[in-house]
């Protein structure tokens, strides 16, 4: 054991000075890790962009509805004539998106 | 006694009178009776806003002018989704002036000849103090309702004309739902009478079963007889039938309940759904299924289809009618009228 702590090594002084001149510069940012990946990089773009679309198509959530809208305005209109009706709001409700709970709303 | 006690006395006796009346608070009641009366009396032009509450936060806000002459009314939406719209009320119908299509479309309004009894017994109305609108001093009047399941109001009536200048709708769950303010009022105008008329050379259409009110007309336009609910919410009267029409030209019945200030509207047609599209996704895909046995709301049960701040739509069917009951009162009371249908 004595032996082998006795041995120390030491590198050339001139040893780095030779590496360093033949050493590529190192790659930093996305743009090469981009470059690297092209594939995977357009696969996760791809499916991100089908998610997206697929949950704006089938989301569960509720969708303006033109034929609820229809019934909400008949609604409107036989609130018309009560007293201290809000004749502006009425004329505004036929315009407003009504959206449609799905059909588990009990 | 002199002459000059004989001659000041009386004076001091009718000004402490007149002066007694003054100081005593206006009562509300008559305030909002007044105001009833001028809502078919005003005379008058200005410019108001109005905002409907929606879903998620939003709002609808539009800015509109209007015409008044007795019973009569023209709105003219300025801006907002109906930008272009005109409205005409002539207290029996309500026209509605498209441009584009250089068209009007009248469809018939129920008649509320004597309604201002019954809001008051189911309304109290309370004086919450004097605010100015539109430049103009007004009474603060809050309807509050004596069955905590109803809408309420508030609203803001001119000391002088009795013309409410302002007003604000909570709905059931005592969130506010629409806001209607004038933003400048002129009692001077005299509106032309011409205002109210569809212009000459414009196409009328008059939207379905328009004038068909009263039982035998409804029977007979929709084929069916309509069925009334076995429960109506307390304070609640009906009123009549009617005929109405989808955009879709589908006509079915409606029935009208009303407890002076808010209407429950019951529609009822024949068949398992309530017409196509009424279902997911922008009024396309499932819908098309309705009607074929494909109508994902078919079966026992009631179902809250739409949950607006102005009112709910609650499904049920019975029998092989199918029926809405759409109003703004709490959900409980609107799902046990829907289940009430034999």
């Amino acid at each position: 054991m004595k032996l082998v702590s006795d041995y120390a090594v030491e590198p050339a002084p001139d040893l780095w000075d030779a590496i360093r001149p033949n050493l590529a510069p190192r790659p930093s940012g996305i743009g090469w890790w981009l470059r690297v990946h092209r594939l995977q990089t357009a696969l996760a773009g791809a499916s991100a962009a089908v998610a997206i679309a697929a949950w704006l198509v089938f989301a569960p959530t509720p969708q303006p509805n033109l034929e609820a809208q229809g019934y909400m305005a008949s609604h409107a209109s036989m609130s018309w004539n009560e007293p201290f009706a809000d004749k502006a709001g009425l004329g505004l409700v036929e315009t407003i998106p009504v959206s449609v709970q799905s059909e588990g709303g009990r | 006694m002199n002459r000059f006690a004989r001659l000041i006395l009386p004076c001091l006796a009718i000004s402490s009178l007149i002066g007694g009346v003054s100081d005593a608070s206006p009562d509300a009641e008559a305030i909002l009776r007044k105001s009833y009366s001028a809502e078919s009396q005003a005379r008058y032009t200005g410019r108001l806003t109005t905002e409907l509450v929606r879903e998620a936060g939003l709002s609808a806000k539009a800015d509109v002018t209007i015409q008044r002459s007795g019973g009569m009314s023209r709105m003219e939406y300025v801006t907002g989704p109906s930008a272009g719209t005109v409205i005409i009320d002539d207290g029996r119908s309500m026209t509605r002036l498209d441009a584009s299509s250089r068209t009007a479309y009248i469809s018939e309004t129920p008649d509320a000849p004597e309604q201002i009894d019954l809001l008051l017994s189911n309304y109290q109305p309370v004086l919450a103090g004097d605010a100015k609108i539109a430049g103009r001093q007004c009474y603060v009047v809050k309807l509050t309702p004596k069955c905590a399941c109803n809408p309420s109001e508030k609203l803001w009536i001119d000391k002088v004309s009795s013309v409410a200048l302002k007003t604000e709708k909570y709905g059931s769950d005592g969130k506010i739902t629409s806001s209607t303010e004038y933003r400048s009022v002129d009692y001077s105008a005299r509106p032309a009478a011409s205002a109210f008329r569809v212009p000459s050379g414009w196409k009328t259409v008059k939207l379905a079963g328009a004038s068909a009110v009263g039982l035998e007309a409804v029977r007979k336009a929709v084929g069916f007889t309509p069925k009334k609910p076995g429960y109506v919410p307390n304070g609640y009267r009906f009123d009549d039938y009617y005929v109405r029409g989808t955009p879709r030209c589908t006509l079915f019945a409606g029935l009208r309940y009303t407890n002076g200030m808010n209407t429950i509207s019951v529609f009822e047609r024949k068949g398992g759904c309530f017409g196509p599209g009424f279902g997911r996704g922008r009024g396309r895909g499932r819908g098309a299924q309705c009607g074929r046995g494909g109508c994902p709301w078919t079966g026992p049960g009631c179902h809250l289809l739409v949950n607006n701040p102005q009112a709910r739509i609650v499904h049920t069917t019975v029998g092989d009618l199918t029926v809405l009951v759409v109003g703004d009162i709490a959900l409980t009371e609107l799902q046990k009228m829907a289940g009430s249908f034999k």
